[in-house]
């Protein structure tokens, strides 16, 4: 109990901003997984090749969940 | 619910080809592509229109398909809605771009400003916020791309893509079609013409609604058709 309270009271305002940030980080990630497993759905629901524009938002949504977790990892690396 | 790809036993009958109606198809930024050597065909025609990518209203498209899609079932229109509906969400999305260099100019030029973050923290920050806009526009576009209404010679079928995490298919027979309506609001739907198409079917179906497609009359009049093929049918 004291060690939590000491814990609490030696906390500084940059890691008060880092635990909630890094939390947030952690949740935009598990949007973005969300958001890449939507649209990998839906192509193969609706087919659409013209010219594989499906593909390419799928690469996309890819792409922004890969950004979302580097983000998270350079935030806990860096923070 | 029932299962919307299950074809009901009394649809397979295949609707004959009705009125004569043109095969178009529309696209954002440009008129009615409307193929000049087949201007007038019949809705169920075998001749077919290549679909670009972004097409809002397409007749007889040929380059597009959906699950348990049947070999005796053809699509007769492929509907999104207008792009001019993405208007919105591209200036926010351009505003909130060019907002943080504004801020940071803005608190440079306050010489009161006594907060500060180290450059670590600024950069991550930047890039999150970054992250956040292009994932809204990409949400906002997928939500676009994928909100699909598809007309077939047996079925109506909308497609719902809401906010990324909901998802909803529903889809109705042609014989249980009872009505077809649409509706255009205000001035920017009319100058447009785009609209709401409601498709109200028999009570324990669920009703259909393609909001903000191009050409509604075109729309409900092609639909009507089909039913009215139908009918002949049996």
């Amino acid at each position: 109990m004291n060690d939590i309270i000491t814990l609490l009271l030696n906390l500084q305002l940059g890691t008060i901003l880092k635990i909630p940030l890094l939390v947030l980080f952690f949740l935009y990630a598990i949007f973005a997984a969300i958001v890449f497993n939507q649209v990998r759905s839906l192509s193969k629901l609706v087919l659409i090749p013209a010219p594989s524009l499906s593909t390419v938002l799928l690469t996309l949504s890819l792409l922004h969940l890969l950004l979302a977790i580097a983000l998270f990892i350079a935030a806990v690396v860096i923070l | 619910m029932p299962d919307i790809f299950v074809v009901p036993q009394n649809s397979s009958q295949e609707p004959l080809p009705i009125k004569m109606v043109s095969n178009e198809v529309d696209t954002p930024g440009g008129k009615p592509n409307t193929p000049s050597q087949t201007s007038l065909k019949p809705p169920l025609s075998p001749q077919k229109n290549y679909m670009p990518a972004f097409a809002t209203f397409c007749q007889n498209p040929q380059n597009i398909s959906f699950v348990d899609l049947q070999e005796d079932e053809e699509i007769v229109l492929f509907l999104r809605a207008d792009f001019i509906t993405n208007v919105p969400w591209i200036v926010i999305s351009f505003l909130l771009v060019f907002a943080p260099p504004l801020v940071f100019l803005l608190f440079q030029l306050n010489p009161l400003t006594t907060f500060s973050l180290s450059p670590q923290f600024e950069a991550i920050l930047t890039s999150f916020y970054y992250l956040v806009v292009a994932g809204y526009a990409l949400g906002n576009f997928i939500n676009w791309f994928y909100n699909i209404g598809l007309v077939t010679t047996k079925r109506v079928i909308d497609l719902d893509v809401s906010y990324i995490i909901y998802k909803n298919v529903a889809a109705s027979t042609i014989p249980s079609i009872q009505n077809v309506d649409y509706t255009q609001k205000g001035l920017i739907q009319t100058f447009f013409d785009f609209g709401d198409v409601l498709v109200q079917t028999e009570a324990h179906e669920t009703n259909i609604e393609f909001g903000a497609v191009p050409r509604p009359a075109k729309i409900v009049e092609i639909i009507i058709q089909l039913k009215q093929g139908t009918q002949k049918n049996e």
